[in-house]
């Protein structure tokens, strides 16, 4: 231990017998990468930092909204707007300032995805997507790296660890001995699409902590190779027993090079972070000095946006014209948000992981009757 | 022979049910064919088949024994 205070933190679980004081160096000694801090980040982020692993990494790119506080409660109204990767290290620090914690508010891609992982023993999935999910899958293969993995949807979440074995003899077994390629467009409700109770990435998240905990310290038996799902609404549990498959290591890229060229977004088409937001969500981005906003309408259009600072580029121009977006977060509108959803599809097409792009939902003709509605308040 | 199928995910929205029966069917290939007929959403839909707690691949002979499950992929988080 560090010094007395930090034994006086971790007190109460290093008294239980199987845990110790040899199970908290390991936890000290930890260095783990959280890979996305939105529904299932947030509660893993607050307990293992909590429990003291050594050192977090913290990657996510997306801003804090409104629509997120009913399941991500690390954060607050006042987070709301500004970077969640920035954000939760904030918070995070303050709960435990004994242990290293690094943002990163970027997008995970493939070009940085190897040099990242490569500094941490261990990595967490909470993303959202598809894309990702493969990408962070494949990148932890060729690198050996552990994999804590988890996921929602609905009432039910799914998790599992990848990379790990418990005896010598096993062999390791990733997501695609699961689930060998990712899903097309449609044969999958995203998140959006589905909803999901606040509640379910708290519990899901927490069961992905507890396995951390577990594969970290060597108590307990790890879902190494098995995978649990659990169903919130009759609280029964499902475990899989998992065998490697060929299938799987001949969808794996070649090498490091073969993963740098692979393209995840296109593999997953539903999985690209381009999407319609509503006017509570919109809100916080106007006038944000990280955001831009894009009027894709043609020169001329009626009625005017006067409300917020905006750029304007008509839809058939974009392409020429995408070195004038210079923020990582970028919002199209138009009249009634039909021109913009296409704008947003193009620029993520073309953009990939470097920006992420939302459509205004229902455009200036809802946001000047929701912005009139807002006045007489 | 009749089998029993647990469902999970959006699976259970298709077909109304967390777990179903299907009657005189003895392999997996026959079982797919009956489920795609009952519910076509079946066909646009991603999920793996497990028996007995393993996921299996290809045709495989069913017993009244055999526990059938059908899980997709969840990507929320």
């Amino acid at each position: 231990m560090k010094n007395n205070s930090a034994s006086e933190r971790y007190k109460r679980q290093i008294s239980i017998k199987e845990f110790g004081e040899a199970s908290q160096q390991k936890l000290s000694a930890a260095k783990l990468l959280m890979v996305g801090a939105g529904g299932l980040g947030c509660p893993i982020l607050q307990y293992l930092c909590a429990a003291g692993i050594g050192t977090i990494g913290i990657i996510d790119d997306d801003v804090v909204m409104l629509n997120n506080l009913h399941r991500q409660i690390l954060y607050s109204v006042n987070d709301i707007g500004k970077s969640k990767a920035e954000q939760a290290s904030k918070h995070l620090q303050r709960l435990n300032p004994d242990i290293k914690i690094i943002s990163y508010n970027l997008r995970l891609s493939t070009d940085n995805a190897i040099d990242l992982i490569n500094q941490f023993d261990y990595v967490v999935d909470g993303t959202d997507n598809f894309a990702t999910r493969y990408m962070i899958n494949d990148a932890c293969v060729l690198m050996n790296k552990p994999l804590i993995y988890g996921a929602i949807s609905q009432f039910e979440g799914q998790v599992s660890i990848f990379n790990s074995r418990s005896k010598k003899s096993e062999q390791p077994v990733n997501y695609r001995d699961i689930f060998p390629e990712p899903p097309k467009t449609g044969e999958v409700l995203n998140c959006e699409e589905a909803g999901v109770l606040g509640i379910m990435p708290g519990i899901i998240g927490l069961m992905m902590a507890n396995e951390t905990i577990k594969l970290i310290t060597g108590i307990g038996e790890p879902l190494i190779n098995k995978l649990l799902t659990f169903n919130a609404l009759t609280n029964q549990q499902y475990e899989l027993q998992l065998n490697p498959t060929e299938i799987s290591s001949s969808l794996i890229p070649k090498d490091i090079n073969a993963f740098k060229q692979t393209n995840y977004e296109w593999l997953c088409s539903p999985g690209i972070k381009e999407s319609e937001i509503d006017m509570d969500a919109f809100l916080p981005l106007i006038n944000n000095k990280d955001v831009d906003i894009i009027d894709v309408r043609e020169p001329g259009e009626w009625p005017d946006a006067n409300d917020f600072i905006h750029i304007k580029i008509p839809l058939k121009e974009l392409e020429e014209n995408t070195a004038s977006i210079k923020n990582k977060t970028v919002v199209c509108f138009c009249k009634s948000g039909t021109r913009s959803y296409e704008a947003a599809k193009k620029l993520s097409s073309i953009f990939k992981n470097e920006k992420t792009v939302y459509s205004l939902k229902g455009g200036i003709l809802l946001w000047n009757k929701y912005h009139a509605n807002q006045k007489h308040e | 022979m009749n089998v029993e199928i647990i469902l999970f995910g959006q699976l259970k929205d298709i077909i109304g049910k967390s777990i179903i029966n299907v009657n005189d069917v003895d392999n997996l290939a026959d079982l797919q064919k009956i489920l795609q007929q009952s519910y076509p959403a079946l066909l646009n839909t991603k999920f793996v088949v497990a028996v007995d707690r393993k996921i299996v691949s290809g045709n495989i002979k069913l017993s009244n024994k055999n526990e059938i499950a059908l899980l997709p992929p969840f990507s929320g988080g």
